[in-house]
């Protein structure tokens, strides 16, 4: 008696083998584990799943007019990469990390990722991830549906409570995913208010994905979508007028830009400092951010901001005297 | 249908384990099984199935040249076929790009542009259009930390302190990398402070390894990367209307609440931090006690001014 898995095996490496297209009569007849006393029906239906493993596991399987199977080589087969050791340890310690996140949504691939590209190692990997602090199992297994549904553009619907803690069933074509500081968040066009919404995945709860006709997507995603326009620092959210700033960073704090303005705004360098242009919703949260990042941020525009920080600057001097 | 799931489950984790089977090799069965989290077990049943696996005519020169014996797995020969790595799926691909994107590595990175154009079919461009993390850019310090860690080698960073305004240099002994809420963190043994320090990846400026590695030592790593057992605890009045920073301020208690505000106590490592944080209320926040970190406030204020 063939064991399943080694049927699947067999199929794989005959396909592998095989120098020209294979009939699944063929297949049936010299692949060991297809029963021979299955009617074609049955047999017709192993063989459709067993090829969907297969390609789940990376091969890539064509069928001919014909109607004869054959492994297409060079899209099957990967091209020779040599890792350097300081990008072998990155990925390494990265994937030990995240694989034992439950917030990490991709673990399962990821290890399949990593046993394609490089080799078992005895190095022990020294290193953590805790990469939601809120209900971190939840978000990842909800990340899963939801990265599922933006892959084959398939409606979503959930439970969501919202900052005001009001809680609805919401529908949504989602776009995309981002984490910022612990939290994932999905965008997505929200199609019972037909506009394009960002909802904290640690607020949904009954995430559903209908996947039962996974080919047939219900949505297009919008030309030029990119979810990295949706990740903003923390004075840029609320409901409030926008309004544009121009901070400067200074000679000590300069080299840091990158690390705290992430893709927000637009940077310029001007002599020994960086000036960024950054659009804002909330006068008290920026400058909450200006003295908790400093020191060395400035604010170069607009002057009633900094009038503003400097009297509240005048205030705490005072408080704490 | 679970049966299915476990079969479907088996032959990808089979399949991935050919790759591995190259001529002459001797695998321990317990670094397959983490690579694959799976048991050993469950490895060595997989190797001892792929043993029996083959093509035509299925005689031992065609099968898979693999036996276990005394915990490892040996290769005696070649494969009969498929010896030449899988590409990624996009899934795996969407994977790897994602652990690459959380250790600071941007889409156009040279690394994760080579890796996965050898091995896959997707624009890493592309997907980052779709799923994001917003770390910092800090893939050269990453890197540099962990191949100290993984070789026990000491590193000179340059490194500034949270509220500092110059970077400072100190040579450490890497022990893990912890990342919390998508900030990384490196623990290590300090040469500087003679203790344990946790240092933030994207505060570090420069880090090179100085060509000496470092022994064992006996302390016991946090694991953790704000541990705030043995702090100091300084006491805040938030002013009315302020929530508690429960996020920002790791460890923050509420002990009382009025229609006045919010005392608060919060653990803290360095005063530069906490009065910072304070600071940065601009009024709607005051340090009741200890009277130095009081200080340090008043100070901070001032020279901000």
């Amino acid at each position: 008696m063939t064991e399943p898995a080694e049927r699947i095996v067999n199929l794989a490496l005959f396909l592998a083998a095989a120098r020209v297209p294979v009939s699944a009569e063929r297949i049936r007849a010299e692949v060991p584990g297809y029963p021979k006393d299955q009617d074609e029906t049955a047999f017709l239906r192993m063989f459709e799943r067993d090829k969907e493993r297969l390609r789940a596991a990376g091969l890539v399987i064509d069928s001919t007019p014909e109607g004869a199977y054959r492994l297409d080589t060079d899209r099957t087969f990967a091209a020779e990469v040599t890792l350097s050791p300081e990008a072998e340890a990155s990925l390494r310690v990265a994937s030990a990390a995240l694989l034992a996140d439950p917030a990490f949504p991709f673990g399962d691939d990821l290890r399949y990722a990593l046993a394609k590209i490089t080799s078992a190692s005895e190095v022990p990997t020294a290193a953590t991830a805790h990469l939601a602090d809120e209900r971190p199992s939840e978000q990842g297994a909800a990340v899963v549906s939801l990265s599922e549904a933006i892959s084959a553009r398939k409606l979503v619907s959930f439970d969501y409570i919202n900052a005001a803690g009001q809680r609805a069933v919401r529908t949504a074509e989602p776009f995309g995913l981002f984490l910022r500081e612990g939290r994932w968040y999905l965008v997505g066009r929200d199609t019972g208010r037909d506009e394009t919404r960002v909802y904290a995945v640690s607020r949904m709860n009954a995430v559903d994905v209908d996947l039962s006709r996974p080919k047939t997507p219900d949505f297009e995603v919008p030309e030029g979508f990119d979810v990295s326009d949706f990740i903003g620092l923390p004075f840029q959210y609320g409901s409030k007028e926008p309004f544009e700033a121009t901070l400067s960073f200074g000679p000590s704090v300069a080299w840091r830009t990158a690390a705290l303005v992430g893709n927000v705004g637009v940077l310029q360098r001007e002599d020994d400092r960086v000036l960024w242009r950054v659009s804002a919703r909330s006068v008290r949260r920026l400058l909450r951010w200006v003295i908790a990042n400093g020191p060395g941020i400035e604010i170069v525009a607009p002057p009633e901001l900094a009038e503003e920080l400097h009297a509240g600057l005048a205030e705490v001097a005072d408080l704490h005297a | 249908m679970r049966e299915r799931q476990k079969t479907s489950e088996r032959a990808r984790r089979m399949l991935a384990l050919v790759a591995h089977l190259t001529r002459d090799r001797t695998i321990p069965l317990d670094s397959l099984a983490t690579m694959l989290g799976a048991s050993v077990a469950e490895v060595a049943a997989d190797l001892e199935l792929l043993s029996v696996c083959g093509t035509d005519p299925y005689d031992p020169l065609c099968l898979v040249p693999v036996y276990v014996e005394n915990g490892a797995a040996h290769v005696w020969a070649d494969l009969p076929a498929l010896d030449r790595r899988v590409r990624l799926t996009a899934a795996e691909a969407r994977a790897l790009a994602a652990a690459l994107q959380s250790a600071g590595y941007a889409a156009d990175d040279a690394l994760v542009v080579r890796l996965l154009s050898a091995t896959s079919d997707v624009d890493p461009a592309d997907l980052e259009r779709t799923v994001r993390s917003a770390t910092a850019p800090i893939a050269e310090i990453y890197s540099a930390l962990a191949l100290a860690i993984q070789n026990r080698e000491a590193i000179r960073l340059r490194y500034q302190s949270s509220g500092r305004d110059q970077a400072v240099e100190r040579v450490i002994e890497p022990l893990a990398l912890l990342n919390e809420r998508g900030t990384w963190y490196v623990e290590a043994y300090c040469r500087r402070a003679c203790a344990l320090r946790t240092f933030r990846a994207d505060r570090i400026q420069q880090a090179d390894p100085i060509g000496e590695t470092f022994p064992a030592r006996t302390f016991t790593p946090a694991g953790a990367a704000l541990p705030i057992d043995g702090l100091p605890v300084a006491r805040v009045r938030l002013a009315s209307g302020e929530e508690v920073p429960e996020r920002e301020w790791p460890g923050v208690r509420a002990i009382f609440a009025d229609e006045t505000g919010t005392l608060v106590e919060v653990p803290y490592a360095g005063t530069e931090w906490i009065a910072r944080q304070v600071t940065s209320y601009l009024g709607r926040a005051e340090v009741l006690e200890p009277p130095e970190v009081r200080s340090a406030v008043a100070a901070l204020a001032a020279g901000e001014a």
